[in-house]
């Protein structure tokens, strides 16, 4: 799945969900590290390393 | 297929805007003969949405000391202050910016645009921190993208929610940079910046303002918000622009860091583009000069916005949170704010329309801009005008129709019309000329 596309998430909402998900995990999600976010896996992988780094 | 092919949504909202009969991007002013009042298809209208805060573009003092400097100095600069040299009046300027703002250091650029890009994209680079209020203005978005700093957002307004973004990072090495504005350019609100400056402290944080619309407007020489809340020892830049109460065009930064200069030969933005022209130095420098030696400006340019702010609200429309001379109508259907923002055009009142995405949470704004200019009747016509059409929109609260729940087009409009006596002909609702 393409979450940016099949969720029909424009440039706000991709930042806002980036809010929600730092919030969720308590972890700071730069927004350039969202950029190459594709898909779920991608997401996961993302926030995988950013709590291992922390 | 063509290279343009993927504008091809964005050009088909366009084309159904412009279909209803509104083309807000186009709008033509056949002529402009004072701080308020312009030509629009042949009607004599008035400006609600010029950023004209002060009333400055006609200001004598300012036209006559640019046309002495076009004829002393040159039309152009033709190139950039660190390939090209400056100007006197380029320095003189600055001088008197750093003097205004009783700081020792101040970089003039082109735009403003330029100087939130300029300051922000250098200030941090990529082993530190920048975070940013998520309805920040384009230029300050623009700004992190072309740094190389991680970027964070906070809510907007929000200093427990930036104390908690920060806290994530406490651990992290690097500088940090907080960004917010003085007013907010689309509702007008202000940020709280007495918290923000508590927030900065606790976390070592350098904070910037970008006093753009505030600049001339708040505090108790027209310094801006940081003025007002008695914190500017806090704010670490101020950033702002001559394009509104300075009525030219160009931007600026000024701070006490020491080591500022540096910056001449790091900021890219600042380096690589011709530097402002001498016509515009000069007016910038006396329009300078007559926000200062005029506080009776502000003073009725607060008093225009109480008015018109209140009469707004007193008429039950959705507003901003604050009397600020930026004075936004909320409005939750982009197709009715069209429609609306057209009938006020042809009946001589001029404003902005801002449309989401630069609008925060999807809505759209009637957004007017209130001038010292502005004599107490042109606000009145302006709240009648708008309470008028209000009214035969169906938008204020004693009219008995709600908004309607979904996208409104054309047709829906004109349909709820025929409920209404009062009305104007359909056509005239969203399908008259552009
Ligand atoms: C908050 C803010 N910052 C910066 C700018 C950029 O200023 P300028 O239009 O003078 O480039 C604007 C307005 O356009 C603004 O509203």
């Amino acid at each position: 799945m393409n979450i940016v596309n099949d969720l029909g998430l424009d440039s706000i909402a991709v930042m806002n969900f980036t809010m929600a998900l730092e919030d969720k995990f308590d972890i700071s999600i730069p927004l350039h590290d969202m950029a190459s976010v594709v898909t779920v896996q991608d997401l996961l992988r993302t926030i995988e390393t950013l709590r291992s780094d922390a | 297929m063509s290279i343009l092919d993927k504008f091809s949504p964005l050009a088909g909202r366009y084309d159904r805007m412009r279909d209803s009969g509104a083309d807000p991007f186009s709008i033509k002013f056949d002529d402009v003969v004072s701080s308020v009042e312009g030509v629009v298809n042949g009607k004599r209208t008035l400006l609600f949405g010029t950023n004209n805060y002060l009333g400055l573009t006609f200001d004598p003092h300012s036209v006559e000391k640019s046309v002495e400097a076009i004829r002393l100095h040159g039309t152009g600069t033709t190139g950039s202050r660190i390939a090209n040299g400056s100007y006197k009046g380029h320095e003189e300027l600055e001088a008197a910016l750093a003097d205004f703002y009783g700081r020792k250091h101040c970089m003039v650029f082109s735009t403003g645009y330029q100087a939130n890009l300029a300051m922000i994209s250098t200030l941090v680079g990529q082993n530190d921190h920048l975070i940013i209020d998520a309805d920040s203005h384009a230029s300050i978005y623009d700004a992190s993208r072309l740094g190389h700093a991680p970027v964070v957002r906070f809510r907007h307004n929000n200093p427990d929610d930036l104390a908690k973004r920060l806290s994530r990072l406490k651990d992290q090495p690097g500088d940090k940079l907080i960004v917010v504005e003085g007013i907010y350019s689309m509702l007008g609100d202000t940020a709280p910046l007495k918290e923000f400056v508590d927030v900065k402290r606790e976390f070592g944080a350098y904070l910037m303002i970008d006093e753009a619309h505030s600049m001339g407007v708040l505090g108790e020489t027209g310094r801006g918000l940081a003025e007002r809340e008695g914190v500017e020892e806090d704010v670490d830049f101020v950033v702002g622009t001559f394009s509104k109460s300075l009525a030219s065009v160009g931007g600026f930064c000024v701070s006490s860091l020491p080591g500022f200069e540096i910056l001449r030969i790091a900021a890219r933005p600042y380096m690589f583009t011709a530097s402002l022209p001498p016509a515009i130095i000069a007016s910038t420098t006396a329009a300078l000069e007559t926000m200062r030696s005029e506080p009776q400006r502000r003073a009725k340019l607060t008093a225009n916005a109480r008015r018109f702010y209140n009469g707004l609200k007193g008429a039950g429309f959705t507003v901003g949170p604050e009397a600020n001379p930026i004075v936004a109508v909320i409005l939750n259907e982009v197709d009715v704010a069209v429609a609306f923002w057209k009938r006020l055009v042809d009946e001589g009142m001029y404003l902005n329309l801002a449309l989401p995405p630069a609008t925060p949470s999807h809505q759209a704004f009637l957004r007017s801009s209130v001038s010292a200019a502005h004599e107490p009747e042109h606000i009145d016509f302006a709240i009648e005008l708008m309470t008028r059409v209000g009214r035969e929109f169906g938008l204020l609260p004693e009219n008995v129709h709600p908004f309607p729940p979904r996208q409104v087009t054309a047709e829906r409009l004109s349909a709820r019309a025929a409920t209404m006596p009062a009305r104007r002909p359909a056509a005239d609702v969203g399908a008259g000329m552009a």
